[in-house]
């Protein structure tokens, strides 16, 4: 018969009282959920530096674990809060302005919109160009507005997941989550603009 | 010319379905290993937690023993204090020489 694994509240008891080994099997348990949380805030380019941090901030904080939520969960609120002060920390950096966006984007975006059917949309949102256009879009707004854009208008979470997520107020996101949408479109509008 | 609105939508629309059409990315064995070197150097770098438990009841423990300690040695000092007093005040009551060269 074979032993089924240990849960992971016994893991995290177990690596709190000193046994550290075991936290490679939180890793190896968590880096799909942290992986795909971090990648949907971050370039894919910085996924690995980022979720690597998000493992050693989990591991300093696994004392004040208190087991109420899912430790998925948990973590989850660490990967976000991560990502957050990722782009605190780079933001200055990585203002891109719009006229970065090339031709090729342009006509990309031309040729998106000209799709009649819903198969020719999908092919086109497939395409590199459209990531690509997503984060330089991303790019030009505040780390506070894109972190409640690609939560609440993007991924759909509610305004008191994203709040619960951020450690923010929920009245808090709700405005910053309007003003950023408003923020996005406008970057939307001046990509979409012909060329005078 | 202004894009319309149902433009924007679509781009919008485009946008969030990119986003959640993303693959997870994979991690290799040496992002593991490179994690669990630092979580293992972050382990040696700081106290466990119950070891760091155990100093903190401890200095309290301390805490409170000196000032035990200061506040019996100042009571002591005082009960010294009066005793001296009390000696004085009674050597000057006892000895009436001390008024007799008055005048």
């Amino acid at each position: 018969m074979v032993a089924s694994p240990p849960a992971d509240d016994v893991i995290i008891r177990r690596v709190v009282a000193g046994d550290v080994d075991l936290f490679e099997e939180l890793i190896t348990r968590y880096q799909q959920h942290v992986g795909r949380i971090v990648a949907g805030h971050v370039p894919r380019e910085m996924v690995a530096e980022v979720a690597h941090e998000v493992f050693v901030r989990a591991y300093v904080s696994l004392p004040t674990y208190s087991f109420r939520t899912p430790f998925a969960h948990w973590l989850a609120t660490i990967a976000v809060r991560t990502c957050y002060d990722t782009w605190r920390s780079v933001s200055a950096r990585k203002e891109v302005p719009i006229s970065d966006l090339g031709e090729k984007h342009e006509e990309w975006a031309e040729r998106l919109l000209a799709a009649e059917s819903e198969e020719r949309f999908e092919s086109f949102v497939t395409r590199q160009e459209t990531t690509d256009l997503l984060y330089r879009a991303l790019a030009q707004l505040s780390a506070e507005n894109r972190m409640v854009v690609t939560l609440v208008h993007l991924e759909g979470h509610s305004a008191r997941e994203a709040a619960d997520l951020l450690g923010w107020s929920v009245v808090n996101v709700k405005v910053r989550a309007h003003r950023a949408r408003r923020q996005l479109r406008t970057i939307l509008e001046g990509l979409l603009r012909e060329p005078s | 010319m202004k894009p319309s609105e149902k433009q924007i939508e679509k781009l919008e629309r485009a946008l969030a379905k990119a986003h959640v059409l993303q693959e997870p990315p994979r991690f290799s064995d040496d992002w593991t290993i490179s994690l669990m070197r630092e979580i293992r150097q972050q382990a040696t770098d700081t106290f466990p937690s119950e070891i760091s438990h155990l100093v903190w009841r401890a200095a309290a423990v301390v805490v409170l023993l000196s000032a035990l300690f200061v506040g019996s040695v100042l009571s002591w000092n005082m009960g010294q204090a009066d005793a001296k007093l009390t000696a004085i005040l009674a050597e000057a009551t006892v000895d009436p020489t001390l008024l007799e060269g008055s005048p």
